[in-house]
């Protein structure tokens, strides 16, 4: 390895000067005598044993790639077992014609990606680049359809968690955030009815007496002031120091939502009742709290919106989801899940590139094709990984 | 109401290592679930001390016994043994289902409550503990419960995790904020015990303690009508500088002028504050930095994350707090000094509960006739 | 050796003789590839660095990553003895609440501190330790290989290591992370501190590790050599193997849930914040997901380095070599399922509390069976005390300890009490400090000669190996019982338990004598670096396995002149005691005999060094 400075060193693993024309195999002469096919490096004892080695290697990578996806598909679960309605209004607002138009292209693209490995398993360069160049063009108009998808969504203001837009239009999640609201996801499970707190035989009166103070539901263990907390007021900076604390209205309303639909520890029982209601009373407060018009404007819990026929249709902002400030966590899964898969799918691109690049060049014969052979691996797997992500958020 | 660290018995019954009813391993048992902690603790500790001797005296032997004689010693070729092999996958395996199968059953009995216990509501929030009665009586760092008379805490908290933590009762749960964790304990005998905080929450992790005072019946109603503690009126000076210490500010606020977390209370009041409305520190900045601390964050200070107290403090005692600052900024007026005769809640006196804070060591008899208890938990 | 391309040798030819084929001059890795010899001065220098820093012989790439954790793990060290120093004596306060005495800083310091200790031992030393330094050095050597499978990814690897290294080093000056190793959300959303920069360098050092359980796998997959068939390899391949599965299989896990705080924290998205909707338990499923089978990357290649040393310091066939091999395997396959025991008070579902502690008990018993193992295979042996050996001794006992105190806090009821006080805090540093450090130290010392081709000073080894052990064991056992006691981890000050202060004394004395013994290891490697320390011999302990017995010491620059061809398993013995030239003493001879003698430097250079015919067998 020649270097400036006329600074030699002796370096036995420099790459093989391979330059080689044709199809035929380059040999050299290794260290030990013996000649070498010029692709195989020298710690190799066959070109089949670099082959396997490369392809078991890559194997193994993609086993990374689906157990990174693996985490969010694993948020998302939970969040759907937690939030099962905010998912249902949620998908609604994803564009399926264009998440199905996607999914075509990602196909598409695979079979050109397949064929371009038989290109080169052929020997056939036209074939070979061509394809590569196709399965580029693919890709490139996935991510156009990705842009457009994107700023569509941005207009409407869904953006992915605490930036949510409410349905206030000039309301972001962030704004409240002074105020969020920490009701508990599961509601404890409600007591034995009327379970005397202290038993015993010596039933005090001043006992009975103190705790006839107790809140009377069993099944709302904080008080309304507890309830409302950090709450309850939309205005981050009061206007006044008086204006502390929640109105005991409200707090009760709280309270009293919260404690409607006790979970019973299941969370996947809560039919938009228990959280929900309270967070849409929350919301619904917070916006009465914000600009006070139409206090009227209270988002009805549990109603089962007609839908199917506003899939894929117009796409403004339509649907209870607008009202719910958890909406923002479905955006956010699918706003982290397609924007990782979209940085794949860049990635991709390059490294096709870069096959484009060399195959011009003549470096892939069907005597060594490894890098072609592991592009097209990983090309597959992120398909497979949107084959998976595309119903998830889009259809169901 | 208020209550007073020193209105009851304030220090923990344990001051020492060694106690009475404790061991070399572990603290006294002061919860009726304890001892089948202890006994399967106890058992692993044994069964391991015999393992790792016998571990440690076959090491010692074999190297004593085969050391090197020469540099040509030639080893005898040992073969493998099937029964010595299968001997040592059985034998611990039998063992650890054993122990598997003790802790589940302890588990079973420490993770549900009794239907007859008391319930209690904890908030945990940087870095102090809030205790509340059903009816909405609050014990600031400190609780009283009755003997022999299962309690469940009920937890969750404001900020971040945090987790309770008795020792000498063998309870310990996360509390995790916007959900609910649930702890129960029975103390069998009066003494007061510290809570410690064990999951890691910040800068006073290490100080976020409280106190448990299990006393005796009588005790434990007066403090749940709220009769247990100082509720003499005080003037919004001593208010102030009670809530102070009582409320966890001096953890980060100093009142000498050394910066904190947060910057110091000294000299602050008039203070130019481009935070605040009128431009300096006065009535309702004060307020305002204390109910919605993230409004304005004074510039050098924005890791100190401030919990609000929205909700927590009502108006009194933010007045309260407003008055000390101007007392150690020199600036307390007349007003601050006057106790305000208090005519929203009747002062009662604090009743010094008889026998209430006795020897540790004594039982206290089990208030309810355990068969009356059988028959109730078995409805 | 170089490839036959047109570039002109600049540098001199070596003695005037023709070679036959395999039998050309020994290229020792330390000295081979060098500056050709009319390079002087710094342009000299660069050159050597350049020949280091570029270098994708795997040799080399373990001798850097050596130095790299060896640094890292002296920083986490000396963080830890501030910690153990702030503890010394409980803080006295005044009246106005001041801290007046007993603190050396503050608790926002110590909580930085701690946070900074756990994480440079976790992510920057214990996981690369052993697999990224003897892996890399000894992997390929053990397989019969030149190399392993991707050199380049292998040194892309070491600095894709450094790059995270650095990211999350820069943290420091940016205030630090005071979040406790864990990152439990949601504090770690909401603290102050450079929590990105380091979540973003554990991110990328995950990617290192990665690529280094890939190449493993490969190598081991596809790189053997005739005759290594998957019974005769080495016990440590096999621990190596089963760390690469777990670092392939666990480490994206992290990846993402890294990213995922990033971006909670940059972009509030919610997923972890309890006030958006989010769940932090989740988080700590996420975490912990990883972070169980990491410590399972921390001791498997610890129990293979263990196995080796039991091997060739007792003479003796490792007793029950299939059931050590598989056991490793098994531990990484169970080592996924077990991650929620590390939850059992978080609030998960007591169902999934009550699984989990049923396979955590399970994962127990292929590590007795280990045990059990190591300690049989003396018997009848031939024990050779040396300092690899009193390492290999210490790790026994301590791991024991480690074990069984791993049964009490996998037990439901007893981890109630025991869970995030000072308990688990000895439970883990047992394991992994009395774990994997030891083991680590022992195969230095074991493999020192092969790596640098000097002998260090065995009284200097004893002496450390002692102080490590009585210090060790004087910091970590009082924990157990502080712990047990109530005393909570992650503490700046205990002053709700000041009479734990003695016992927190004597810990903090353990951990003096514990740094002093780790420094008399340093020292000793350094002395054994001088011009005038003896070379080592190429099998200096009479080991059986491919990198004592075909390879020189240091070894050459490719491994072998011609792949070896293996006719027996690693801890054959009777093979050394092959009629090879020593036949009057029937004494054990290393098939390859080199070094010694002071002209061996001589004859390296002038190119006349003969490998040993005898290695072609």
């Amino acid at each position: 390895m020649a270097t400036s400075h006329s600074v030699t060193v002796d370096d036995p693993h420099a790459a093989h000067g391979g330059d080689g024309h044709g199809h035929e195999e380059h040999m050299l002469v290794g260290h030990d005598g013996q000649l070498h096919p010029s692709r195989l490096q020298h710690f190799f004892v066959s070109s089949e044993q670099q082959f396997e080695a490369s392809k078991l290697g890559m194997w193994l990578f993609l086993s990374t790639e689906i157990l990174l996806f693996g985490g969010m598909f694993v948020a998302y679960g939970i969040f759907r077992v937690l939030y099962p309605e905010l998912y249902e209004q949620a998908s609604l607002q994803l564009d399926t014609v264009l998440g199905a138009t996607n999914t075509l292209v990602l196909l598409l693209s695979s079979l050109t990606m397949a064929w371009a490995i038989r290109g080169a398993q052929m020997d056939n360069k036209k074939v070979l680049v061509g394809n590569l160049i196709a399965t580029i063009v693919l890709a490139s108009g996935f991510l156009v359809v990705k842009y457009f998808e994107y700023t569509h969504k941005f207009e409407l203001g869904i953006w992915p968690g605490v930036n949510f837009e409410l349905d206030e239009g000039t309301q972001r999640v962030s704004d409240l955030n002074g105020a969020v609201a920490l009701t508990p996801l599961f509601t404890p499970a409600s007591e034995d009815e009327g379970a005397p707190e202290v038993t015993g035989a010596t039933e005090d009166a001043e006992v009975a007496e103190a705790e006839s103070g107790a809140l009377g539901a069993a099944d709302a263990p904080l008080t309304g002031e507890d309830q409302a907390a950090p709450s309850g007021d939309a205005d981050a900076v009061p206007d006044s120091p008086e204006a502390t604390g929640a109105s005991d209205a409200e707090a009760a309303d709280l309270a009293a939502s919260g404690g409607e639909g006790a979970a019973t520890g299941e969370p996947a029982a809560v039919e938009a009742q228990g959280a929900g209601a309270a967070l849409d009373a929350a919301a619904a407060s917070d916006a009465a709290h914000a600009n006070s018009d139409a206090p009227g404007e209270l988002a009805t819990a549990g109603v089962e919106t007609e839908h199917g026929d506003d899939h894929g249709s117009g796409h403004g902002r339509e649907g209870e989801i607008f009202s719910n400030r958890r909406a923002g966590i479905f955006f956010a899964i699918y706003y982290v899940m397609t924007g990782i898969h979209a940085i794949h799918i860049v990635i991709g691109i390059i490294a096709i590139g870069f096959l484009v690049f060399f195959a011009q060049r003549d470096h892939y014969s069907s005597v060594w094709y490894t890098p072609v052979e592991n592009v097209g691996l990983y090309w597959h797997i992120v398909d497979i990984i949107w084959i998976f992500v595309f119903p998830l958020m889009y259809l169901i | 109401m208020q209550t007073t660290p020193d209105s009851l018995a304030g220090a923990p019954t344990r001051q020492s290592f060694w106690t009475e009813g404790g061991s070399l391993w572990l603290p006294p048992q002061e919860s009726t679930t304890a001892h089948e902690i202890d006994g399967l603790f106890n058992f692993i500790l044994y069964a391991s001390i015999i393992l790792t001797i016998i571990v440690a005296a076959a090491m010692v032997y074999f190297v004593w016994k085969y050391r090197r004689q020469s540099h040509v010693d030639r080893p005898v070729d040992v073969h493998e043994s099937k029964w010595l092999e299968m001997s040592w996958i059985v034998v611990p395996t039998l063992l650890v289902l054993v122990v598997f199968f003790w802790g589940f059953r302890a588990y079973v009995g420490t993770a549900i409550p009794p239907s007859d216990a008391i319930t209690v509501n904890v908030k945990a929030q940087k870095w102090a503990w809030t205790f509340e009665y059903q009816n909405g009586i609050q014990g600031f760092g400190e609780i009283w419960v009755p003997v022999g008379t299962p309690v469940r805490l009920e937890m969750t908290s404001q900020d971040v995790l945090h987790s309770f933590y008795v020792p000498e009762f063998r309870i310990k749960h996360d509390v995790i904020p916007n959900r609910y964790a649930y702890v129960w304990f029975e103390a069998p005998r009066v003494g007061t015990y510290q809570v410690l905080c064990t999951e890691y929450c910040g800068t006073a992790h290490s100080n976020m303690g409280a106190l448990i005072h299990v006393v005796d019946r009588d005790t434990y109603y007066a403090a749940l009508r709220g009769e247990i503690g100082n509720n003499e009126p005080q003037a919004p000076v001593d208010l102030g500088e009670q809530l102070y210490t009582q409320r966890n500010c001096n953890t980060c606020h100093s009142v000498d002028g050394t910066a904190g977390v947060g910057p110091s209370w000294q000299n602050i009041w008039g203070q130019p504050r481009p935070g605040s409305e009128s431009g300096v520190v006065d009535d309702a900045y004060i307020a305002e930095a204390i109910l919605y601390p993230q409004a304005y964050i004074v510039p050098g200070y924005e890791n100190g994350n401030m919990p609000s107290y929205d909700g927590q403090l009502n108006e009194e005692q933010v007045a309260g707090l407003a008055a000390y600052i101007r007392e150690v900024s020199g600036a307390a007026t007349e007003a601050d000094r006057v106790v305000p005769t208090g005519d929203e809640e009747a002062s009662v006196d604090a009743q010094p509960p008889e026998g209430g804070m006795g020897d540790p060591g004594t039982p206290v008899a089990d208030p309810v006739d355990p068969s009356d208890r059988d028959a109730v938990r078995s409805e | 050796m170089a490839t036959l391309t047109q570039t002109p040798q600049t540098a001199p030819a070596p003695a005037a003789r023709a070679y036959p084929v395999g039998h050309e001059p020994v290229h020792n890795y330390l000295r081979e590839p060098r500056p050709a010899d009319d390079v002087r001065g710094l342009a000299r220098a660069w050159a050597w660095v350049k020949s280091w820093a570029l270098s994708v012989d795997h040799k080399r790439i373990g001798i850097m990553y050596l130095v790299a954790v060896s640094v890292f793990f002296t920083v986490a060290g000396l963080l830890a003895l501030g910690i153990r120093t702030e503890l010394f004596f409980v803080n006295q306060y005044s009246d106005t609440g001041a801290v007046i005495g007993g603190n050396i800083m503050g608790p926002d310091t110590y909580n930085r501190v701690f946070t900074m200790h756990g994480l440079i031992m976790v992510f920057l030393f214990i996981i690369p330790s052993i697999p990224a330094t003897m892996g890399n050095f000894l992997l390929p050597i053990m397989v019969g290989a030149k190399d392993v499978a991707f050199p380049r990814l292998n040194l892309l690897s070491l600095y894709v290591y450094a790059a995270g290294a650095s990211i999350a080093l820069w943290s420091i000056t940016t205030g630090g992370v005071d979040t406790g190793w864990t990152f439990y959300t949601p504090y770690s959303k909401e603290t102050g501190t450079a929590v990105i920069a380091m979540a973003l360098g554990a991110f990328v050092m995950g990617f290192s590790s990665i690529l280094t359980g890939l190449n493993f796998i490969v190598t081991i997959h596809k790189m053997r050599a005739p005759g290594m068939t998957w019974n005769r390899m080495p016990l440590f391949l096999w621990s190596i193997y089963a760390t690469s599965i777990v670092q392939i299989l666990a480490t994206p896990v992290i990846g993402i849930t890294m990213v995922l705080l990033v971006m909670e924290r940059v972009m509030g998205i919610g997923i972890f914040d309890p006030a958006l909707g989010g769940d932090p338990v989740l988080f700590q499923h996420f975490f912990w997901f990883y972070s169980h089978p990491a410590v399972y990357i921390m001791i498997l290649p610890a129990f293979g380095v263990i196995s080796e040393l039991m091997g060739t310091f007792s003479r003796q066939r490792v007793y029950g070599y299939r059931a050590v091999a598989l056991s490793s395997v098994a531990i990484a396959l169970l080592g996924f399922l077990v991650w929620g025991h590390h939850m059992f008070t978080s609030g998960q579902s007591p169902v999934s509390s009550v699984v989990f502690s049923l396979i955590t008990f399970l994962i127990g018993i292929p590590s007795g069976i280990k045990i059990f193992n190591w300690v049989w295979t003396m018997y009848k042996g031939s024990v050779w005390l040396k300092t690899p050996m009193l390492y290999a001794l210490t790790f026994l006992f301590l791991f024991t300890i480690g074990g069984v105190t791993g049964i009490m806090v996998g037990a439901l009821a007893v981890d109630i009490h025991l869970h995030d006080t000072y308990f688990v805090v000895a439970h883990f540093h047992y394991v992994m400090m009395g774990g994997t450090v030891m083991a680590f130290l022992g195969g230095i010392h074991y493999w020192w000669p092969k790596m640098t081709g000097r002998l260090y000073n065995e009284t200097l080894g004893k002496i450390s190996a002692l102080l490590v052990f009585l210090g060790f064991n004087m910091t970590f056992f009082i924990q157990f019982v502080m712990g047990s006691q109530g005393m909570p981890r992650r503490y700046y000050d205990y002053p709700d338990m000041p009479w734990l202060e003695p016992l927190h004394q004597a810990s903090t004395i353990g951990s003096y004598v514990l740094g002093l013994g780790l420094l008399v290891v340093l020292v000793n490697g350094m002395l054994s670096l001088r011009k005038k320390t003896p070379r080592a011999p190429g099998n200096p302990w009479g080991g059986a396995t491919l990198e004592w017995t075909h390879t020189t010491s240091p070894p050459d620059h490719h491994n072998f002149h011609h792949t070896p061809l293996v006719t027996h398993g690693p801890y054959d013995y009777e093979v050394l005691f092959q009629t090879s030239g020593d036949s009057q003493r029937g004494a054990p001879v290393p098939i390859v005999e080199v070094g010694g003698p002071q002209e061996m430097d001589q004859e390296i250079d002038d190119g006349t060094r003969q490998p040993d015919s005898a290695a072609d067998m």
